[in-house]
């Protein structure tokens, strides 16, 4: 299940002002909103201050939610520009001292529910594969495929044309598959696992 | 060399084949190992995204979010202060710094400040003057277009809505005050 569905009435009692209710929606959309920002930043304690930062300008921009577009994507688009602003700032720093930061070397993934090596290792390699995308169109790919959103929404939530969104998701896919044998021959050398690539 | 496109296009593609494009791309496929490679590396790609979970933040993550609520108010309010602080500072400063450099020029030459003192007394005589007399014609005209009646709700008006600026003025500085 990838997607949350809450009472509009929440929504409406806290764009009134009830906390209560904000933190209801807190409550509810806290593991989509992580998600995206762990799956943009890659580390654990960063999501959570990202994730804590979003629902934050969410509370202060309530009045300006317009209740006729679904509340989760217009939390997701105020995740994905905090996220995106936050790994440009990055890399300005990072190039002002002239030090870059190593994209394959990625922070070592919280272990999920499964708490196997088995799913430590997918989790390392999902998130690598992401590490090696431009933010915007890490954004593009993460609202395809863990949100299911269409280009519409995508769109909107990004501050693209829909024809820019199908480009950098066209982009991102072909730099993922030349990603894929990479990453394959790196696991291989660690001693790999037993996924075997399907023939096409 | 062969040409990749449109079947690169196609392997990465947003919307679905038709059945034609498919069978094209797939004779193109048993050709070309460079497509072949693209095509076996996405699908590699998308398997993996599609199968990964969504990842959920430690446990507590709303009651954390009710202390940085907590704590984010207060600091914001504590910088609205300090704002408001620094600005009242900044003028009364300019107003002082302005004062200042008054009286010490009077205290230096004190015939020439009495000079320059009389010349803007007279100035703003002129100009009261002046103000009196435009101000006068408007209201004598006014007064012969407007019904008496008229006057006093207008007067009325003015009055409620001052009394009303004062009450709301003094209930935030009750307010401010108790925060
Ligand atoms: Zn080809």
């Amino acid at each position: 299940m990838r997607s949350v569905s809450v009472p509009q009435e929440w929504v409406a009692q806290a764009r009134a002002g009830d906390r209560q209710a904000f933190t209801l929606l807190v409550e509810a959309y806290q593991v989509p909103v992580y998600n995206l920002c762990r799956r943009m930043l890659g580390n654990p304690g960063e999501a959570e201050d990202a994730a804590q930062e979003t629902f934050w300008r969410a509370f202060q921009a309530l009045e300006r939610y317009d209740p006729q577009r679904p509340f989760a994507t217009w939390l997701l688009s105020i995740a994905a520009h905090y996220c995106i602003d936050y790994l440009r700032r990055q890399r300005l720093v990072a190039l002002s001292l002239e030090a870059m930061p190593d994209y394959h070397d990625v922070p070592d993934p919280a272990p999920g529910p499964e708490s196997s090596a088995e799913a430590h290792e997918r989790e390392r390699r999902v998130a690598s594969m992401l590490q090696s995308l431009d933010p915007l169109d890490r954004a593009a790919i993460v609202m395809r495929y863990w949100y299911d959103l269409s280009y519409e929404e995508m769109s909107e939530a990004l501050s693209l044309s829909v024809s820019a969104v199908k480009s950098r998701l066209h982009r991102a896919r072909r730099q993922l598959a030349g990603v894929w044998p990479e990453s394959q021959a790196s696991g291989l050398a660690r001693g790999g696992t037993h996924d075997a690539a399907p023939a096409v | 060399m062969m040409p990749h496109q449109p079947f690169e296009e196609w392997l990465l593609a947003v919307h679905d084949l038709s059945a034609a494009e498919a069978a094209k791309l797939e004779s193109h496929l048993r050709e070309c190992s460079s497509c072949r490679a693209l095509a076996t590396g996405w699908a590699e790609a998308e398997r993996r995204l599609e199968a990964a979970p969504l990842l959920a933040p430690t446990e507590g993550f709303a009651e954390r979010w009710q202390a940085t609520l907590v704590a984010r108010e207060i600091a914001q309010r504590r910088w609205q202060a300090w704002l408001v602080f620094g600005l009242s500072l900044a003028g009364a400063l300019a107003l002082a710094v302005l004062l200042g450099w008054q009286v010490l020029s009077s205290l230096l030459s004190p015939a020439h400040a009495a000079v320059g003192l009389l010349q803007v007394m007279v100035w703003v005589a002129a100009a009261v003057a002046a103000a009196q007399e435009v101000g006068l014609v408007l209201v004598r005209s006014l007064a012969a277009l407007v019904p008496p009646g008229l006057w006093i709700a207008l007067v009325v008006g003015a009055a409620a809505l001052i009394s009303l600026w004062l009450i709301t003025m003094s209930r935030y500085a009750i307010q401010g005050v108790r925060q």
